[in-house]
């Protein structure tokens, strides 16, 4: 298990991320969300053992991961920007982890490039940059490690390779049980493979919970209203969204309830029916509504 | 093998459901079958793993599929649905006011039992 426990951590006196705690169990993917400088990318950098955490715990399988090769032999890490040795081509980099990494597996790596198709005598410096988040994602995953931990891993990739970066991973997270934490702003993607999910705002936990869960916080409601919805309709508080068509409605509502269906149809509604809304339309809404919403 | 349809105000496991039933008693999927994982079918209907997990748990207890762990999900070799009385309580209420609006709109006896051969045939 992966345990981040209370964490701060800060630059200069700035704290850039308060109090987090996040469990991943192996065979689990968590998402991590939020706007541009949430934190994210400073929380999984901490997880990733590369910053040094304030104050808090970063445990895997009960071993704190800082300055610790043991532990990181046991975890993968994708950056957001990764580097690697600029003149070496891409078979002096798979070498050079067959050294490092005693579980390293050519095979699959050779399996990952039938579908990724990377130029393996290209030297780094000539790579684009989703070349160079595939050949990432790809040594990180070969090393078969226990915990994978991606920051952003689909920026830069194309609609083809997205696909088939979600199908392998969910092949190693059935396979080998890996345990991944990923950050990402492609809600689509992370909406069909994360079991859990911990949204981020200015560098604090807001919302953590199961993705199912999540998708409930919020629905998005089809309603008609013939003549148009009055002021009674646009003035309640649990409508977050509202916009129309004619007479049908699209609102997006919290606690969405049979009370609610009673309202809406006293103040002229004819038909209510609940509809299945995105993560990401959910994230926007959610967002946009902040400080205008009171529970 | 399954179509969801995300305007429908039925949520998605129940349509999840609903459509394995489906294939199983139009022998789509016969005992045996290997269907996709929990992950592998939320990717492709672009849902949360969660949502597909409840379904197949809800089709496992009802003894439809079942899971061979390390091997993965299959149709169940003998299939039982076991016989619930609250089900068959909603299906006998939900036929209930069917027939009734049927009737109001002037189907006889004979018009209504002729549809529910014609349904019941095109299931089997």
């Amino acid at each position: 298990m992966l345990e981040i426990k209370d964490l701060y951590k800060g630059y200069d006196k700035n704290p850039v991320i308060k109090n987090i705690s996040i469990t991943v169990d192996r065979g689990e993917i968590h998402g991590l969300i939020g706007e541009n400088s949430a934190g994210k990318t400073t929380l999984i950098k901490c997880a990733a053992g590369i910053y040094m955490a304030d104050k808090g715990e970063i445990l895997f399988d009960g071993e704190p991961v800082f300055d610790n090769p043991t532990v990181k032999e046991k975890i993968g890490y994708v950056a957001d920007y990764n580097e690697y040795i600029r003149f070496y081509n891409i078979k002096n980099m798979v070498k050079m982890y067959e050294v490092f990494y005693p579980h390293f597996n050519i095979e699959k790596f050779n399996d990952f490039n039938e579908i990724f198709k990377l130029p393996v005598d290209r030297r780094i410096y000539a790579l684009s940059k989703g070349q160079k988040m595939r050949l990432a994602f790809m040594l990180e995953t070969c090393k078969e490690p226990d915990y994978l931990i991606m920051d952003e891993p689909t920026s830069g990739l194309d609609p083809v390779a997205k696909t088939k970066f979600f199908e392998l991973l969910i092949n190693e997270v059935e396979q080998r049980d890996l345990g991944v934490l990923i950050s990402s702003h492609n809600l689509d993607g992370l909406e069909r493979i994360c079991d859990s999910v911990t949204m981020l705002k200015s560098g604090e936990v807001e919302r953590q919970m199961s993705m199912e869960d999540m998708k409930e916080e919020l629905t998005k409601l089809n309603v008609v209203f013939e003549g148009g919805a009055g002021k009674a309709v646009y003035d309640m508080p649990e409508i977050l969204r509202i916009s129309n068509v004619g007479s049908i409605y699209t609102l997006v509502v919290k606690g969405f309830d049979d009370e609610l269906i009673k309202r809406l149809k006293k103040s002229g509604a004819s038909l209510v029916e609940p509809v299945d809304i995105s993560l990401e339309e959910l994230f926007v809404v959610l967002e946009e509504s902040r400080g205008d919403y009171h529970e | 093998m399954v179509q969801l349809d995300y305007k429908s105000s039925r949520p998605i496991y129940e349509q999840i459901i609903e459509q394995m039933k489906y294939n199983v008693m139009k022998k789509y999927l016969n005992p045996g079958d290997s269907i996709p994982s929990v992950r592998k079918l939320a990717l492709e209907l672009k849902i949360t793993p969660g949502t597909v997990a409840k379904a197949y748990q809800e089709l496992e207890r009802q003894g439809v599929i079942e899971t061979i762990r390390g091997k993965g999900t299959f149709i169940a070799s003998e299939i039982k649905v076991k016989q619930d009385d609250d089900k068959i309580d909603l299906a006998k209420k939900q036929i209930r006011s069917s027939v009734m609006e049927l009737k109001l709109m002037g189907y006889d006896k004979k018009k209504i039992v002729e549809l529910v051969k014609e349904m019941y045939e095109e299931i089997s």
